[in-house]
């Protein structure tokens, strides 16, 4: 059955069947679980909390992490983005935000600077955001210290110990193999001076705005089962080297197709009839905001 | 003045024990399996000091407990009982057992402090990384940040190990036995530590290759008045590079000393035994 | 333009769900009934119970025509449909010598007391299509009926308990006592609290229950082929009903409420040898329905975690107990679908700065020349 034929089901059938949900889906006893697991990652800035992690009508993979963070603490005032990629209208992005808007009736906007929550997959909003605001990442690797240990057991003791040389090692053979670190997404960054912390795969572009930042910052991993966050004022630093230093991607000064803009994040696109390249802003709503008069 | 190094009544067993082979039940005649529980005792209440520059040899046959020795003050299994002090220069306020402190500061005292070289390149190098890159993981542990410096650093101890410097990106799995052992023998000395602790390092090399890697490690010693540890079943290497040695059979001490009167003049009949079919 | 409009994704997306729901009406044969599939494709229900971890085999069912029978999809149906229902209490654990039999057999020994129940099985079928068209199920009945009971061989009825073989080979002392795990004995619950290695064995044992069939074999048949070194023998395997027991909420008196069906599948190991002499080790697997390929690799895998170096996957616990989930690895191969351009789009700056760099210290060479 389709979203819709769910909605009407419980709003007919309601208690009689049993289908009486609660608001945001999620029982009182996983909400309040969620929310200690929370604040226990807001309170060890980078560290990942271990959560029993919910089933949800979305598949595992495709932002179940998330949006346990986002249904354990959304209110019935609060006003909703969700974006995948940057943008609003992308299918994962819609279908949370369908899914969202069914289970609590919240309003929901493509305007960053109106909403108040937050829930994105792999970016984070070009326009500044405030401390009234709070940002919800889904992430598909926790884990900053995989690619260099596959066993949980032992990346945990790592970060027990903050024994971290072999991260760091993997990024000096980038640098003998490539004179480059050449990692793009998932750039691991030091949080509060202690924790490695895996962003998410958003790109390095917007690994600066993680850094003394106003706006908190929780990262949900459903299917790794992992629950962290930044505080605001938090620092946050890119792995780098005094002569090999953190850098952001390069667009060679090209602009937004659309609105024109040289400060974004831009997105390629192979342009269908010619084979040429097009670029536009990855941030649709920052694009349309842009191009409104 | 204190010793760098002091280990107190060293102790591993394997097994539960019992009241017939904790520490002084099982004599050494016995062999090292206790009769009562069959806890084999791997090192049994070893002591020993070691100051700044000196360069202890211990010798004994295969099952003597001379790796589980070493393997014990590198923190690497857990020891059973005993003590272990490592002086950082303060000669007088209170002294913290290494052994009972956490996981984490046993792992700052050996980065710091220690080096390691195994017989078998697989423990001490990461093969798929390169020659340079096994040098720097220490650097990078002690906090260096400047690739530039690592470098230098790298190519330096590469120098002195006698690995040509256009081989430091290679990963030493393409290596020779012998140079293999230049490489671990360079990341244990990457971060200037006090103490160097060598475990059969020659074991299985041709012998022309075990005269020059000695002899490096010899020169290096001299040269950098470093502290060793030098574990073999071979009397020629202890003589080589050792002024006082132990003696070790059944995980026990059997015999210490200055290494020219125990291989001269041997008091224990196993020592006598050892240095007559050796020497 | 296509995967990721601006505008109009949510009427692309309710399309799609409408065009999938298309085709499985799309043809002129009648539609499936739930009814139909529970009693007539019965292991596809107990699998996705299993798999599913909710014991109903009408939403099951459901779920099955619903997935147009994928079973990893159905499984995910019923798993999303359990997390919506309020957790009532834990059932009383029972000794499966209170098992309502239905099939019960051991390899180990030729014959044992109770008997080789062979059961209802496929196991000694000739594998050959059958294209002839079916008489309808009661002509089918009667006549099967008829030529069980003319067959010869006794009429006497089953016995009401059979001994478990673990039990009577335990009491000859020849199986080695469990390790006992810290804790206060209470049952692990992976679907409330998060799964840390090392794992109980509580913890170990409901995740492989929950775990996908095809992941749970291809693991224990690596250990069987070598990966591993297993070589088990099984002492016993039981399909039948479990009593249901809950205790009341406030008399706490322990009510039976129903019966749930249930294989179970013991498995004896060559012997450790722990300090208390020479054993036989026990691998212990228990999943809804009846599903026994399942029952039997969470035996040996059971017994592959408990007792392994590690030194193969199978052996490893930590990489069987993060890999066997249906739901999180299906989910996760399908999430590889979902647009990737920003990442992607670092990657290949990543990839031209390196290419650039590569390309400079070519020339550099080469001018040097």
């Amino acid at each position: 059955m389709n979203l819709r034929e769910w909605i009407d089901i419980r709003r007919s059938n309601g208690r009689r069947n049993g289908l009486d949900y609660n608001f945001a889906f999620l029982d009182d006893v996983s909400k309040r679980e969620i929310r200690r697991k929370i604040l226990k990652a807001v309170a060890i800035p980078g560290y990942q909390v271990p959560f029993g992690s919910r089933e949800l009508p979305i598949a595992r993979g495709w932002g179940t992490g998330g949006l346990q963070i986002t249904l354990s603490i959304v209110l019935p005032e609060d006003i909703l983005k969700v974006i995948d990629q940057g943008c609003d209208g992308s299918v994962n992005a819609v279908n949370i935000k369908r899914f969202v808007n069914a289970v609590t009736g919240v309003r929901v906007t493509t305007d960053t600077g109106e909403a108040t929550l937050v829930q994105t997959r792999h970016r984070i909003p070009e326009e500044p955001m405030t401390d009234r605001q709070i940002l919800v990442f889904q992430v598909p690797y926790p884990e900053a210290l995989r690619e260099v240990e596959p066993s949980e057991r032992v990346t945990r003791r790592m970060h027990a110990e903050a024994d971290y040389s072999r991260m760091w090692l993997f990024l000096y053979e980038d640098i003998v193999k490539f004179d480059e670190i050449t990692i793009g997404y998932r750039y691991p960054v030091t949080v509060n001076g202690r924790y490695i912390m895996d962003p998410s795969p958003i790109p390095r572009w917007d690994i600066p705005r993680l850094h003394m930042a106003d706006t908190l910052f929780l990262f949900g991993a459903g299917r790794e089962k992992r629950i962290y966050a930044i505080p605001p004022h938090t620092p946050v630093v890119p792995l780098e080297f005094e002569d090999y230093r953190f850098r952001v991607e390069d667009f060679k000064g090209r602009v937004c197709g659309r609105c024109g803009a040289a400060d974004t994040y831009l997105d390629e696109v192979i342009d269908d009839v010619s084979g040429r390249r097009l670029y536009f802003c990855s941030d649709t709503g920052h694009c349309d905001k842009r191009c409104r008069p | 003045m204190r010793p760098l190094l002091e280990v107190r009544g060293l102790t591993k067993l394997f097994g539960r024990g019992c009241e017939h082979c904790l520490p002084g039940g099982v004599a050494p005649e016995e062999g090292n399996r206790c009769g009562w529980c069959g806890t084999v005792v791997g090192c049994g209440g070893v002591s020993l000091e070691i100051h700044p520059g000196d360069v202890l040899g211990v010798v004994g046959e295969s099952g003597s407990g001379k790796s589980t020795l070493v393997r014990l003050i590198h923190f690497e299994i857990e020891a059973t009982a005993g003590e272990i002090y490592l002086n950082n220069g303060e000669e007088t306020g209170p002294r913290e057992n290494l052994l009972q402190q956490s996981s984490f500061r046993q792992r700052q005292v050996r980065n710091r402090h220690m080096g390691i070289v195994y017989q078998n390149p697989y423990l001490g190098l990461r093969l798929s990384v390169s020659s340079g890159g096994n040098i720097a993981e220490k650097l990078l542990a002690a906090g260096w940040r400047n690739v530039s410096r690592i470098r230098e650093r790298a190519a330096f101890l590469l120098e002195r190990t006698e690995i040509p410097i256009e081989r430091m990106d290679e990963p030493p799995a393409n290596f020779s036995g012998g140079m293999q052992q230049r490489v671990q023998i360079a990341k244990a000395l990457s971060n200037s530590p006090q103490v160097l602790l060598l475990d059969e390092v020659t074991t299985g090399l041709d012998l022309s290759v075990q005269a020059r890697v000695l002899d490096l490690i010899r020169n290096l010693q001299r040269e950098l008045a470093i502290a060793m540890i030098v574990v073999s079943h071979d009397l020629g290497v202890i003589r080589l590079l050792s002024q006082r040695t132990l003696v070790m059979r059944h995980g026990r001490v059997v015999e210490s000393g200055l290494t020219d009167q125990i291989l001269e003049d041997p008091q224990h009949g196993y020592t006598q035994l050892l240095v007559s079919s050796q020497l | 333009m296509g995967y990721v409009a601006v505008k109009g994704g949510t009427d692309a997306i309710e399309n799609a769900c409408r065009a999938f729901q298309l085709e499985r009406v799309k043809k002129t044969s009648t539609v499936l009934g739930v009814e139909q599939i529970r009693d007539q494709l019965f292991f596809l229900v107990d699998r996705v119970m299993g798999e599913g971890s909710l014991y109903a085999p009408d939403l099951a069912a459901l779920a099955i025509r619903q997935a147009a029978g994928d079973t990893l999809e159905a499984a995910f149906l019923l798993r999303a449909y359990r997390t919506t229902r309020p957790r009532l209490g834990y059932s009383i654990p029972r000794p499966s010598t209170q098992m309502r039999i239905v099939r019960r057999i051991s390899a180990a020994f030729k014959d044992v007391p109770g008997g080789q129940v062979l059961g209802p099985t496929n196991d000694y079928t000739l594998r050959l299509l059958n294209f002839d068209l079916e008489d309808s199920p009661k002509i089918t009945r009667t006549k099967l009926l008829h030529e069980i009971l003319e067959s010869g061989g006794s009429l006497e009825p089953l016995p009401d308990t059979f001994p478990r073989i673990i039990d009577i080979l335990r009491r000859e002392n020849l199986i080695a006592t469990p390790e006992r795990s810290e804790g206060d004995g209470k049952a692990f619950d992976v679907t409330r609290d998060s799964l840390l290695f090392p794992a109980p064995r509580s913890a170990a044992l409901q995740a492989m229950a929950r775990g996908e069939t095809g992941g749970l074999l291809l693991l224990a048949y690596s250990n069987m082929r070598g990966y591993g070194n297993i070589h088990p023998t099984i002492g016993e395997l039981r399909v039948g009903y479990m009593p249901l027991c809950i205790p009341h909420p406030s008399s706490g008196k322990i009510y039976r409420v129903g019966e749930v069906k249930v294989t179970e599948a013991e498995i004896l190991a060559r012997f450790g040898d722990k300090t208390d002499g020479p054993r036989f080790t026990v691998g212990y697997g228990l999943c809804f329905g009846h599903n026994e390929v399942k029952a039997i690799s969470m035996a040996i895998l059971d017994r592959s975690i408990q007792g392994g170096t590690g030194a193969t996957p199978s052996e490893d616990a930590e990489f069987v107990l993060s890999h066997i989930d249906g739901i999180e690895s299906m989910g996760f191969c399908n999430h590889w679908k979902l647009p990737h351009y920003v990442d992607f789009q670092s990657d290949l700056d990543r990839l031209r700065k390196a290419k650039e760099i590569h390309e400079s210290q070519g020339m550099d060479r080469h001018q040097k020349k």
